[in-house]
């Protein structure tokens, strides 16, 4: 028996090459098909994972304080139990008590389970009344084990020092302890008002057990919980709903825009399938004769010219399937968040599904035209040309493209914006095969004219098949996807990088706790003494309702540390020398300060008196009485308590010794200035170094020379301060966006700065964005900035200051465990790379990616059809070339004239390929996001070098040489034995 | 085998009708070839032999006249019934063994391909391939499980005859069938065709070889699109067609060429003097 099924494999097997192609090529189709939904899934999934990343926990408080710990657990247990979703994506809690321990900024701190997590010399408490202290809190209280100390009128017992095991694990959740003061009794807390307390439950995130499905689940569990809890007087705090909210635009972008890039990726694969199909039935139009000339029935003789393709399509529709979700899961290890991987879920199924109908489709229209013919039509050698109607065909497309690619120009944000460059390259295509057309026709008369041998040979070929126009619209289109998604990716790349210079500023950021700004420039610098890393200071303040970010750093580490885009080295050289102008040294005291006075005219009443204005680093500035001005030379000393090193004297100042309002008039002068460690160079002589500060009635001249000679008319009650100038009369700032003024322009202004009170500021520089900073900010130098902050108030009170580290190139690897050891604990590192990494795992990065792939895809098919082209026909090829030879034509005629058909039939399109590519990125790119969702980028620089570009300009020289060489190879067979039995098929 | 059907031409016309000119391949021919015949149609290069042979078996439509093969009137005959002449009631076999064949089946399974062409009820009538085989001289030595190329050119167009006459058909019509073979070969293709003939199917060969011609008994010269001259038992008559032109044989041609004005003389005996004007000559015709 003869099943009709043996033919079909007997044929596959007989055209194995060929069935191997049209197998991997529907295979293909189906993986395009496939590829959307998978990948769609897996990067908002990726996406949702990077957005949790910095989500911790969940926080259910007691906003009053007064509930203990277990009441809280029980009223949210009760919520929780009706919310299986929530509760499942939620860790066990940990309950928490803190409060102010009066003692600097250290709280009094009750955790569950605490002990378990913080490595102890000593013992863990007990009992009420014990506490575990920080090494560092207690080294600087002088405190040891067995050490007794009063927190808020309770005295308590230190039973061991602390270190945290891990101060990043998440039992810690989002809770920052600086210098806690651990108890293990909660009791020990609820001693305090409950005002004072902050009492609540902190639920750690589960963030690998959340996925997309969830999220519904999870907003509408959390806003439940907040609505039922509130009835108890507690709070839920959590930035999770907004977290999901900026994810979702990210993975709206991804839906919508996933499905647009593959879809000319999936159009490409059913036409070339349409088209291989189309040949592979003309090629076997001989047998589809036979069958016919036999009496087949018209049913049977389709069955029997299709079947093959048929089954060769079923086939692969499950292979595309699995090689779909295998390349999204390679995808998603290589390219998304760890943790992601491929959901099968019914879309996946359902696109493959419409693959294989469209497959099947493709292939029955495909082969309608051949089957249709007559049993003569069928024998004949030379396919008919294909006439008006794909001139008809054409015109549509090329009227579809240029509809497209108009309304995509009307609206570049528009999804239909991606679909515009793949219609820019079907035009693209179509025009090349015309052009080939054209190109070809009159080689060839004019060879015929010269004969050229070679030429006439070549061009024959390429103006007598119109097999040769299908390869070139199909590798111009491939071609040209290639080149936008690989010219898109090396600007998208540029991009990010120049997004991740302008948001971090520098190749890493560590954001840390400080006691005050000069806490941390010392321990910066005693952590990066070489100067690759520097301290930040910044803070928002408000002009208007627009935010302005002030940021202090070290101006002299700035050309080491900085990246900031648009700027040199040298550049920053030149600026950091402008923000930190030469000034006066600042006058270091030590435990005591002597000054010798002269009382050259002093009035008999008031009684007049000196006192010194002394600075320490993170404490208010304090005046400390030096005594009673009298006649005549005299020296007065006072002792500085709590100075060791980093005390300065900031001022002197002059008023009268019981208070009151009586006016006076005085001339004195000041000879010297002198500490424990010896004289102090206070540059009497330096005018300006010593000035009258603002805000007085008094009338008062600083005459400067050795001695400094004051005089005074005052009736002001307040005193009289001279100021020691070692700061900058502005503060020398770099602005970017207009002046925080009326005037936007101005040249100086008054803003306020660290002390939240005006400052002088005087521009030295525009910039159109800081580093870290945006388009709105001040920067200027920190020690600067700090010192003249420091006149006037404390910079440890000032809650709005950030602290971040900002480390260059040359920073020591390990910078935040020297930063540990000198008591700066470090929150969060970012780091230039990681940030990259985000970047590239946002929706237009991984809208790119999947470009890249449906390029790189459409490289394959282009190959696989110059390929299969080649096979279709290859016997008749083969015979024509044999009878070539016997004709006399060399072999090496042939040779060079098979490569000169190919040259054209593939350079042509690779170069028009190329430039549709290239061209639609650079037209197309403006309105599209490359970095973040919601803002096109607009302008951009694209800068030609290493990258994607020339990358895929080899791969795809690579692939088109292979092909040919591939042909070549086959055409070798043509040796006369071809020409026997006079048979061509 | 059934047995063989008759073919019935009358002023056959076919035009080929190409990019901007037609050309008249079949000028009006007539032609009877009796059920069980064997006919060879012989003929320069273009004379329209494989154009009447493609006419017989349906494959194209006559601009003119009438074709009767068998029962079938192949002028009015739609495409069903084309398809199912070709089936059942006509064999073909094209010029170039390689031609009718599947090369990925053996010759058993070829010979089957084909007979899968009839309807199920007829298939079932049909004899085995292995006795289709046979009697083209294709069997022992598993002749019949080898696929063509194995095949000696000889057995590969043996093969071919078998593949056309695996339907069992009245007519079997063979283009060509001894081109690009050796004398052997060709006398083996020339044996089984004279089985077929004796089981009683009517036989067309298309050839260039007058030795085929003599082989078949009956040949019929296509000069021009018209039939030209016929051949019996080895003689050569020129036919008077239906309007009375009467093409002559060559070597008369070359005494009197295309556009001489000769006059007719039917003489007392039967026969019939060609005299051109102007011209003591004179032709004398039998």
């Amino acid at each position: 028996m003869l099943a009709a099924w043996t033919v079909m494999l007997r044929g596959i097997r007989y055209r194995a090459g060929r069935s191997f192609v049209v197998f991997l090529l529907a295979t293909l189709a189906t993986t395009a098909a496939v590829l959307a939904p998978a990948y769609s899934r897996a990067a908002q999934q990726s996406v949702l994972a990077d957005g949790l990343r910095e989500e911790t926990s969940l926080i259910i408080g007691a906003g009053a304080g007064s509930q203990p710990i277990d009441e809280i657990r029980l009223a949210t247990n009760q919520v929780l139990a009706r919310e299986p979703t929530l509760a499942g994506r939620l860790g066990e809690p940990v309950g928490a008590v803190d409060a102010p321990s009066g003692i600097g900024v250290a709280r009094l701190a009750f955790r569950e389970h605490v002990c378990d997590h913080l490595d102890i010399e000593g013992t863990c408490p007990a009992q009420p009344g014990q506490v575990v202290l920080g090494k560092g809190f207690a080294a600087a209280q002088h405190l040891a084990p067995g050490s007794r100390l009063t927190i808020r009128n309770k005295v308590f017992t230190v039973t061991g020092l602390y270190t945290p095991k891990n101060p990043h694990d998440v039992y810690w959740g989002s809770t920052v302890y600086t210098d806690a003061l651990f108890t293990n009794a909660e009791d020990d807390l609820r001693t305090e008002k409950p005002s004072a307390l902050n009492t609540r439950l902190e639920y750690p995130l589960a963030r690998d057990r959340i996925r997309l499905d969830d999220v519904p689940a999870l907003r509408e569990g959390i806003k439940l919980l907040g609505d039922r809890l509130r009835g108890d007087e507690l709070e839920v705090t959590t930035t999770l709903p907004d977290t999901l909210d900026g994810v979702d635009a990210d993975q709206r972008a991804i839906a919508r825009t996933a499905p647009v890039i593959a879809v000319p990726l999936v159009l490409l694969c059913f036409f070339v399938l349409f088209l291989l199909v189309a040949a592979l039935t003309e090629e076997r139009a001989a047998e589809i004769a036979l069958a016919k000339l036999r009496g087949y029935p018209t049913g049977r003789a389709a069955r029997f010219g299709l079947g093959e393709v048929l089954l060769l399509i079923a086939a692969a529709t499950p292979v595309g399937l699995i090689a779909g979700l295998l390349l999204v899961q390679l995808a998603a290890g290589a390219l998304l968040a760890a943790g992601t991987s491929v959901e099968v879920r019914w879309p996946v199924f359902a696109a493959a599904g419409i693959a294989l109908a469209a497959a099947v489709a493709a292939a029955l229209l495909a082969g309608r035209h051949t089957l249709a013919q007559p049993v003569l039509d069928l024998l004949r050698r030379v396919p008919e040309r294909t006439g008006w109607r794909a001139g008809l065909v054409e015109g549509a497309v090329v009227a579809l493209a240029g509809a497209a690619i108009a309304a995509a120009l009307s609206d570049r944000a528009s999804p239909l914006a991606l679909l515009a460059a793949p219609m820019l390259a079907v035009v693209a295509g179509i025009g090349a095969a015309r052009l080939l057309g054209l190109w070809s026709r009159a080689r060839l008369r004019l060879a015929r004219r010269r004969g050229r041998l070679v030429a006439l040979l070549a061009s024959a070929q390429l103006s007598r098949r119109p097999g040769g126009q299908r390869v070139v619209v199909v590798v111009t289109i491939a071609v040209a996807l290639l080149s936008f998604a690989a010219t898109a990716w090396d600007v998208a790349a540029q991009a990010r990088h120049d997004a991740a210079e302008d948001q971090l500023g520098a190749e890493r950021v560590l954001s840390v706790t400080a006691d005050h700004p000069a806490a941390l420039s010392a321990a910066v610098a005693k952590a990066d003494p070489a100067g690759h890393s520097m301290a930040v200071v910044r803070t928002t303040q408000r002009y208007g309702d627009v935010p302005i970010q002030l940021l202090g750093v070290q101006a002299a580490r700035l050309p080491a540390v900085v990246v900031w885009r648009g700027r040199s080295h040298d550049d920053l050289g030149r600026l950091a020398g402008m923000l930190h102008p030469t000034t006066a040294a600042p006058l270091a005291v030590g435990r005591q300060l002597s000054v010798t006075a002269i009382g050259d005219a002093l009035p008999e009443r008031p009684q007049l008196r000196l006192a010194a204005v002394i600075s320490t680093p993170g404490q208010p500035p304090r005046s400390v009485d030096l005594g009673v001005l009298a006649r005549g030379v005299h020296q007065l000393t006072a002792a500085l308590p709590g100075c060791v090193a980093d005390c300065h004297l900031v001022g002197l100042s002059i008023g009268r010794a019981s208070g009151g309002t009586e006016p006076f008039t005085a001339r004195l002068s000041v000879r010297g200035l002198r500490t424990d460690s010896g004289p102090l160079a206070a540059g009497f002589d330096q005018a300006d170094r010593w000035k009258v500060r603002g805000g007085t009635q008094a009338r008062a001249t600083v005459h400067a020379g050795t001695p400094l000679a004051l005089d005074i008319t005052s009736n002001d009650p307040s005193d009289v301060i001279v100021d020691y100038v070692d700061t900058p009369d502005r503060l020398p700032a770099v602005l970017a966006g207009p002046a925080p003024a009326d005037d936007p322009h101005a040249a100086s202004f008054t803003f306020p700065g660290f002390a939240e009170q005006p400052q002088p500021f005087t521009v030295a520089a525009q910039a159109a964005s800081l580093p870290r900073a945006g388009g709105r900010g001040l920067l200027f130098d920190l020690d600067d900035a700090v010192r003249m902050a420091e006149r006037t108030s404390s910079l440890s009170d000032n809650a709005a200051l950030r602290y971040e580290v900002w480390a260059g190139p040359g920073a020591p690897a390990d910078l935040d465990r020297r930063l540990a050891a000198e008591g700066i604990q470090v929150l969060r590192v970012e780091t230039m790379g990681g940030y990259l990494d985000q970047l590239g795992r946002r929706a237009p990065a991984l809208g790119l990616w999947l470009y890249l792939l449906a390029g790189a895809s459409a490289l394959l098919l282009a190959v696989g059809v110059v390929l299969l082209t080649a096979y279709v026909g290859v016997q008749g090829r083969l015979y024509e070339l044999a009878a070539l030879r016997v004709a006399g034509v060399r072999r090496s005629v042939l040779r060079r004239a098979v490569f000169r058909e190919y040259r054209a039939l593939l350079g042509l399109p690779f170069v028009v390929g190329l430039a549709a590519g290239v061209l639609g990125a650079l037209v197309m790119l403006p309105g599209i996001p490359l970095v973040t969702v919601g803002q096109p980028t607009g302008s951009f620089t694209y800068r030609p070098g290493a990258g994607a570009l020339p990358v895929a300009i080899a791969v795809s020289l690579v692939g088109l040489l292979l092909a040919v060489v591939l042909v070549l190879r086959m055409l070798h067979r043509a040796t006369p034995d071809r020409l026997r039995d006079g048979d061509a098929s | 085998m059934t047995g063989g059907i008759g073919v019935t031409c009358r002023g056959l016309v076919y035009i080929y009708r190409l990019e901007g000119y037609d050309v008249v391949a079949l000028a009006g021919v007539d032609l009877d070839i009796s059920p069980g015949e064997s006919v060879a149609l012989l003929g320069p290069s273009g004379a329209g032999k494989s154009t009447l042979l493609a006419l017989l078996a349906g494959l194209l439509r006559p601009a003119a006249g009438r074709v009767t093969v068998g029962r079938h009137d192949l002028v009015q005959a739609g495409p069903a019934e084309l398809q199912a002449l070709r089936a059942t009631d006509v064999g073909v076999v094209l010029q170039g063994a390689g031609r009718n064949l599947l090369p990925y089946l053996s010759a058993e399974q070829n010979v089957r391909f084909a007979q899968r062409g009839a309807p199920a009820d007829r298939r079932r009538e049909l004899p085995a391939p292995r006795d289709v085989l046979a009697m083209v001289g294709l069997s022992g030595r598993g002749r019949n499980r080898v696929r063509p190329a194995r095949l000696s050119p000889g057995e590969r167009q043996r093969l071919a005859l078998a593949v056309g006459l695996a339907g069992r058909p009245g007519l079997l019509l063979a283009d060509e069938p001894t081109s690009q073979l050796d004398n052997r070969a060709r006398d083996e293709v020339l044996m089984a065709l004279d089985a077929v003939r004796r089981a009683g199917t009517t036989v067309v060969v298309v050839t260039h070889d007058p030795g085929v011609g003599r082989w078949m008994g009956r040949t019929i010269t296509i000069r021009d699109g018209r039939v030209g001259a016929e051949g019996r038992r080895g003689e050569d008559f020129a036919v008077v067609g239906r309007d009375g032109t009467v093409h002559l044989p060559q070597e008369v041609l070359r005494m009197l060429p295309p556009g001489t004005l000769v006059g007719v003389e039917p003489q007392p005996d039967g026969t019939v003097l060609l005299v051109p004007a102007g011209d003591s000559s004179t032709l004398e015709v039998r």
